[in-house]
């Protein structure tokens, strides 16, 4: 082997920090607390917006004395809280515990739900966010002498930005494949050679497309590892197994949130994420009560950071679906694990007549449908009795228009005795679905018009 | 070397920086050692150390 950043020793490790991925429950809750309450108090000195919510809740953060208290007293926030706040003073409202001078980032997020929220990250945040994502690479064997092409546009979407400082950190090659279009990025990866694709799930798949139309077959490029993040589907499992067949590489997902963090790196067993705890702390909790739910079962992911200094972020619901496991995962790490990754959205959850469908189930399910691909919509609409969901699904290319008919019985039926719900199924012809670079949108809710 | 005697001969180094940034030699010194400062913080924090919640404060008035 020649040069490395590394020694020997540290090459050698399956962990990139052994001492806190493995660390015992009990010495990690120690550390949530410590951090907690450190970051409470930072909240509570240098944030208005906080020390006015923690006033009105009528508390200290001295107060906060345990695990307990810290779920019970302290109030969540909500990204529309701090889009209010930034909108009385814009940028950054009153919600920045730091001087401007030292938000070297602004980024936002899509806007998808409403309007954007702008992000700032200090120099010290984006050197943590980054650390995340290494995590992440070290656990799958991914080493300095690795080297990333990242299929994105450098834009405004934190989430690429931090693998970028992940990479960087790791001390592994970037390839930009900013300002290309995806055939001149397939040819890139050709010339180049780099062993990790860094994209969305679905923009993976949209390249293998892309790839068969130019007579290329990605397994026998250099790609050994695809990572991706923006959207579920790298634990979608028929996403992933698409994903893998494409490409002829193992992939990988990474769970963030924009104004949070890079939260949680996937697991190396793909098993789901494992939340990132010596830089967040997060409890599960029922959308409509608060109140957290049992091990195994799905909450809504809600959320504190240690890494965001700029714009702190304490109790703050994601609106992510999870399904939490605590106990030691099979591949050593101690943190907690979200079986599946990302499952669905609190707002994209739709009851079917007494039934909760994810859409991230119906994903999974389509795939099992030989013939259909991973490109499907997800339409919600008021129907006379509740609510009544469509799903729109391309068929393979070489499925005959006439055969329409039988994918849409198969795939009705499979999602019926899986899901116990009656959901509509319209097969669509290949590439009349748009594709997205990053995330995909797949959820069309007219309940409200 | 045991964690206990890293954590402490990491916050030595700190306090080491801190004193030669005291009177910065020029401000390309200056911004380097506290680059050094910095990653002595999260080498702490990686050990499931934190005194402050972050080290760029201590620069606060400028980058």
């Amino acid at each position: 082997m020649g040069l490395s950043p590394f020694s020997q020793k540290s090459l050698a490790s399956k962990y990139w920090n052994e001492y806190t991925e493995t660390m015992p429950r009990e010495a990690l809750d120690a550390i949530h607390l410590k951090r907690i309450r450190k970051m409470l108090a930072y909240a509570y000195e240098r944030v208005p917006f906080y020390r006015q919510l923690y006033d009105k809740a009528g508390f200290k953060p001295e107060d906060i004395r345990s695990l307990d208290d810290f779920n019970r007293i302290v109030p969540t926030i909500d990204k529309k809280d701090l889009v209010e706040a930034q909108q009385v003073n814009p940028p950054w409202g009153n919600a920045v515990a730091l001087p401007e001078d030292f938000c070297l980032y602004r980024f936002q997020t899509s806007g998808s739900t409403g309007v954007p929220l702008a992000i700032p990250f200090s120099y010290y945040s984006s050197h943590h966010y980054g650390e995340q994502w290494v995590y992440g690479f070290w656990a799958v064997g991914i080493r300095p002498q690795d080297s990333f092409y990242f299929a994105f546009n450098w834009g405004s979407f934190a989430g690429f930005w931090s693998a970028y400082w992940g990479v960087r950190r790791l001390g592994a090659t970037v390839y930009s494949g900013g300002g290309l279009n995806t055939e001149m990025r397939l040819k890139q990866i050709v010339e180049l050679k780099p062993t990790v694709l860094l994209s969305t799930p679905t923009y993976a798949l949209a390249m293998g497309e892309k790839a068969k139309e130019m007579g290329m077959d990605l397994t026998k490029t250099s790609i050994q590892w695809t990572y991706h993040a923006g959207e579920p589907g790298g634990n979608v499992l028929t996403t992933r197994r698409a994903i893998e067949e494409a490409w002829g590489a193992k992939a990988y997902e990474l769970y963030g949130v924009a104004e949070i963090g890079a939260i949680a790196p996937g697991c190396p067993l793909q098993t789901g994420v494992h939340l990132a705890e010596d830089q967040a702390y997060a409890t599960v909790v029922n959308p409509e009560t608060g109140t957290p739910v049992g091990e195994g079962e799905v909450g809504e992911n809600v959320v504190t950071s240690y890494i965001q200094f700029s714009q702190p972020i304490i109790k703050y619901r994601t609106h992510d679906l999870v399904r939490l496991v605590k106990k030691r995962c099979e591949c050593g790490r101690s943190w907690i694990l979200f079986e599946g990754g990302v499952l669905g959205r609190t707002d994209h959850m739709i009851n079917l007549k007494g039934t909760n469908v994810y859409p991230t189930a119906v994903e999974a399910l389509l795939g099992d449908v030989r013939g259909l691909t991973s490109h499907y919509e997800i339409h919600v609409a008021r129907g006379r009795s509740g609510d009544e969901l469509t799903v729109k699904v391309e068929a393979q290319p070489d499925n005959p228009a006439e055969r329409y008919g039988e994918l849409k019985r198969q795939a009705e039926q499979l999602l019926y005795e899986r899901i116990m719900a009656r959901i509509a199924v319209e097969i669509q012809a290949p590439g009349t679905l748009p594709r997205y670079e990053l995330k995909a949108k797949r959820f069309f809710d007219h309940r409200q018009h | 070397m045991n964690r206990e005697s890293l954590v402490a001969e990491l916050g030595k180094l700190r306090q080491e920086i801190a004193r030669l940034n005291g009177d910065p030699w020029s401000p390309a010194v200056e911004r380097s050692l506290s680059l050094a400062d910095m990653y002595l913080h999260f080498a702490l924090w990686q050990l499931g150390e934190v005194e402050e919640v972050t080290p760029e404060l201590q620069h606060e008035g400028g980058r």
